[in-house]
Order: C-alpha cells, then structure tokens, then sequence
C-alpha cells in the first residue's frame, strides 16, 4: 500500500510538469502529422501476398512505432532525470523517507510510478494508432501488439537507467551521462560495419558485447522486426539489419536489466546520507 | 515504560583527514517519555544533524540509539514517530487534504480512518476552511501549520520539530507553540529543536545545550533556569570591604562600571544583599531583582564550553 501510494503520487506529480505536458503535446502533434510523414515509406510495400493497403498498413505502424520509440525514450529520460537527486537536493524527500518506509519502497515507489506513466504513455499512443489503421485497413495487425509491447519494455529501460543515475547524479550530469550513454549504443552498428567490412572478428564481437551495455537499440530493432517480418525490415534497414541483426533474447535480457538498474538503485540509495 | 529518545555516543563525521570535521561528538541523551524537551545551540552546533540521525536521514559514523525503546530506523517505531523538517519543502500541486492523505497514506493509515484523521488534524492546526485549497497558495505560517499536520496525522508518541518557528511571525509562532502545548497536554514526547529561547522556555520541560557537537548542559528547566535570581544594580561608592562580603554571600558578581550583576541563590539573599549595601552608605541607584533568563542559562553554558 505505501509503495503503490508512492507510485501513485509520483505518477501524479509527473504528469504535471511540463516537460511531460510539452512532451504529450509534441506527442499529439506527431500523431496528427505521422500518416503524412510516412507516406514517403509506403510506396513498394507490397510483399509476398501481402496486400497493398495491409502493407501499406503495416509500413505505417511501423515508421509510428518508431516514433513512439523515440518519443517515449525522450521524455522517459526527462521526466526522470531528478527523480530522486532533485527531490533530495530540494528537501521534498525527507518528510517521505522518514515515515514508516524502507528505502527500497521510496526507490520502487518512484520507478512503479515513472514506469507506470511512460510505459502507459508508450501504450496508448500505440494502441490509439493500431486501432486506428486496424479499422482503415480493415485487417487487424496482431504483429503490432508484441511489437509495442517491446518499445514499452525499451521506454521502462530508460526509465530504470535514468532512475539510477539520479540516485547520485545532479539532473545536467545524469542528462549527459544517459545521452551519450544513449547515443553510443545507437551507433554500435558502425563499428561493427567498420569490423564487417575489415573482417575483424574482435571489432564486431566487442560491438556485439557493448550493445547489452543500453539493450534499447537493439530491442527497438527486434520490435521493428516482429511488426515488418524479416525480409521487409531488411529492405528497408539494407545490408545492416542481417549483419547486426537483434538477438531474440535480447528483450528477456532487457528485463534483467530493468531488475539490475532498479537493485543498483536501491543498493546506492540504502545508506545514502540525503543532505 | 522505555525512554522516549537514548542516545549513546552518536558522532557523525564530515569529511576526512585535515578537512574533517566532528558535526556531532559521542552524544549521550536520554529524553524520558511525556517531556517537551529543548534541544539547544547556536548555528552549526550540531542540532540538526543530530535529529538527522534519529530519523536516519543521514547515518551515524558511530554511536546507536533507539526510539521509543526500539533501534533507530525501525519501521515499526517510525509509525508512532512524527517529524517536521527544518524548512519544510512541500510538494506544492496538491491540496491540503490530498498532502495529509498521502503522507497518512505513507504511516499506513486505513482507508476507513483516513478521512476523519485529516479532518481533526486540519481543525487542530487551523486550516480546516483550506483544506481543499492548493498548498502553493498557502502563506509561511500555514505552510509551517500543514507541515506540523503531516507530522502528526499518525497521532505520535514522539515528535520531533526541527526550528518550527523560525520563518514565523509573532502570531504563527504563538500559533506553534499552542499546538505544541496541547500535545504536551495530551502526553507526546516532543523534542524541540530551536534557537528560538523564548519559546523554548515557554514550552519546554527539559533543555539540552550543545555546542560544536557536544552535549554541555542538559537537565530540567524548573532546576536550570527558574531558582537562580539576578539582581541588576547601579550603585556609587561601594567599597571593597562590602564588595568581598557581596562575592562571599551570592553565587556570583560581575562587575562593569557602576553596573553590577550579582546571581544569588534564593530570595533571602535579595534582602540581605540590598541591607548589606544601604549600610556601607554607597548610594544605589537601581537595584532589579528578575528571575534569570534562559539566555543567560544558554550563553554561559557556550562561553565556559568554548
């Protein structure tokens, strides 16, 4: 119960700041815009007997998802940047850690009701589309469902990630830290090109190995795969997608890794002298 | 019954080799339970890192203590333990009523008492017409009221109030210390963390002093403050002869100029001092006896601990 009501007020207390108020604004901007923008993708969508308006179906689900993807990642990291160092650094946090709580409710309390809001946020915008097109095109694509379930998995990760670098970061050090965090995991694909094309076993192995350190590109490639089929995603992503292709057990280890982040949390947050 | 607060040699340590410093050095205390009791200092004493570390919001480097018979940090404890912070921050977007509830909530109030509770402590701390009003609409004094609310929504054994008063005017502090005289009434154990003398000697049952992180005079307020009387005197011509007789006779004499401050034991000597100096014919022109101070209680113990 004190959990939950922890994970309650921060839901509510989040969704009031206007970093999530700009970002489901930005949000309904892209819903309203993304049938034109991803009408440049939908020309040769015809695959197998497929047909076209599934296809092109398909394709747009696709391009939305990556945009909820995006989108969902972003405002996981703002919203959570000062999750804890904030709240400490402002004093708001010792009227709540001196009640009858253990320190891992307080942590658990806060990542439940950020993971609540951004994977909710995550979900509905995705349901809202899927439906959407589902009554468009008048064909149900149910490899959408794994698919978005996996971008929610992805924007809890941030969330989990960011959650614990607040523990003991201040929010620009945590903002750097997660982008460039961010940013070199979504860009491991060139040097593994860079390993392909120079035959290096031992580039292409360490890639492989510094993708599990932000499992989120990789996890956005599975659900990019689970929606398009294999051989769509290669046509779209090129020679790419078959040589750095994601793992199946990659969403299973981005679990454990939402698990170890919320754990490391706790375990800086535990003794932690918060003035 | 236990005690309210033991503390035994509590230290909290910041920083390490030549930057470090003691906050607070082998604390030893015991507040029995039903006391109001004053914990004093001047800034940087170590007051509130002390009650910091009774609430576990920072860690003692060594020394334990227990609350209400159990170890600090004992979640059990904690439910019958309220605590204002120093400058209480508030998470300004909820309404009064919604900020007791999730802070009744964290205690584990029930559902089925929840509402009722909020209720009584708005009445009891003068916010029941704002009870549906946003907190940041909310002046000082009823942010320091809301903020002795969620302290005790969970009707504590033992409270713990970090500087109450410190951002009041005169009408919030009486406000303060009227609910604190009402928990005093209703047997809490209160432990008081001020600068504020005034109204730590209108409170208060019990007082402790600490200076640089140690304890240096703690007992109860009737023995340390209300028996000892000052007397304020202006005379001219007083010889040595009577001046030594004076200094054998009270407690002690300071002397600046024609001003003297002379400490006697009991009232008995109020009249043998004024005899004493109307018969050396020195000419006295202002003899005041007045109880003494906290104050003086307070600044005495600093000086002779520093």
């Amino acid at each position: 119960m004190k959990t939950w009501a922890l994970a309650i007020f921060t839901l509510k207390e989040t969704i009031r700041t206007r970093t999530m108020i700009i970002g489901l604004a930005l949000s309904f901007m892209y819903l309203a815009f993304v049938p034109v923008l991803s009408s440049s993708r939908s020309g040769p969508a015809v695959v197998g007997d497929m047909e076209m308006t599934t296809a092109a179906g398909r394709d747009f689900l696709g391009f939305a998802l990556g945009g909820i993807n995006f989108m969902g990642m972003m405002l996981a990291i703002f919203t959570t940047l000062g999750a804890i160092y904030t709240e400490v650094d402002k004093g708001t946090i010792l009227a709540v850690v001196t009640k009858p709580v253990h320190r891992w409710q307080v942590i658990f309390g806060k990542w439940l009701g950020h993971a609540l809001l951004m994977g909710g946020y995550a979900l509905i915008m995705g349901i809202v589309l899927w439906a959407a097109v589902s009554i468009g095109t008048g064909t149900v694509l149910w490899r959408f469902l794994p698919a978005i379930s996996l971008v929610c998995l992805n924007v809890i990760a941030m969330v989990s990630i960011t959650l614990f670098f607040s523990t003991f970061l201040p929010v620009i050090a945590n903002a750097i830290f997660v982008f460039m965090l961010f940013i070199f995991s979504s860009n491991l694909r060139i040097i593994n090109a860079i390993g392909q094309t120079s035959d290096s076993i031992v580039i292409v192995t360490v890639a492989n190995i510094l993708r599990l350190l932000l499992p989120v590109s990789e996890v956005s490639d599975l659900a990019n795969l689970s929606l398009m089929g294999k051989s769509r995603a290669a046509e779209l992503a090129g020679a790419e997608i078959q040589t750095f292709a994601p793992r199946i057990w990659v969403f299973g280890y981005e679990m454990l890794y939402i698990v170890g982040a919320i754990m490391l949390s706790i375990l800086v947050f535990r003794k932690k002298d918060l003035r | 019954m236990p005690a309210a607060i033991e503390i035994e040699g509590l230290t909290k340590v910041y920083g390490y080799g030549v930057d470090e410093v003691k906050a607070v050095d082998a604390l030893e205390l015991t507040v029995d339970q039903g006391e109001v009791f004053g914990f004093l200092g001047p800034n940087g004493a170590g007051k509130t890192t002390t009650v910091q570390m009774l609430m576990q919001i920072i860690f003692p480097t060594e020394g334990n203590g227990k609350l209400l018979g159990k170890p600090i940090g004992d979640i059990m404890a904690r439910e019958k333990i309220g605590y204002l912070p120093e400058l209480f921050q508030f998470h300004e977007f909820l309404r009064a009523d919604e900020f007791l509830d999730f802070h009744a909530r964290l205690y584990g109030i029930p559902a089925s008492r929840r509402a009722d509770r909020i209720a009584s402590v708005l009445e009891l701390v003068g916010l029941g017409e704002s009870a549906k009003s946003k907190i940041r609409t909310f002046s000082k004094g009823m942010l320091q009221r809301i903020g002795i609310g969620q302290a005790i929504i969970n009707e504590p054994d033992l409270l713990f109030l970090d500087e109450p008063t410190s951002a009041l005017d005169p009408m919030g502090r009486r406000d303060v210390r009227d609910i604190i005289l009402d928990l005093r009434d209703a047997g809490t154990t209160v432990f008081l963390n001020s600068h504020l003398l005034s109204e730590v000697e209108m409170t208060c049952t019990q007082i402790g002093i600490l200076n640089k992180g140690k304890l240096v005079r703690v007992g109860d307020m009737e023995s340390m403050v209300k028996p000892t009387l000052v007397v304020d005197i202006k005379v001219d011509g007083l010889n040595d002869e009577t001046l030594e007789r004076i200094r054998d006779l009270v407690a002690s004499v300071e002397i600046d100029g024609d001003d003297m401050k002379v400490i006697v034991r009991d009232e008995d000597q109020v009249k043998m001092l004024a005899r004493m100096i109307m018969d050396s014919g020195a000419e006295m022109r202002q003899f005041t006896p007045r109880k003494q101070q906290l104050e003086e209680v307070f600044l005495q113990s600093i000086e002779e601990s520093s």
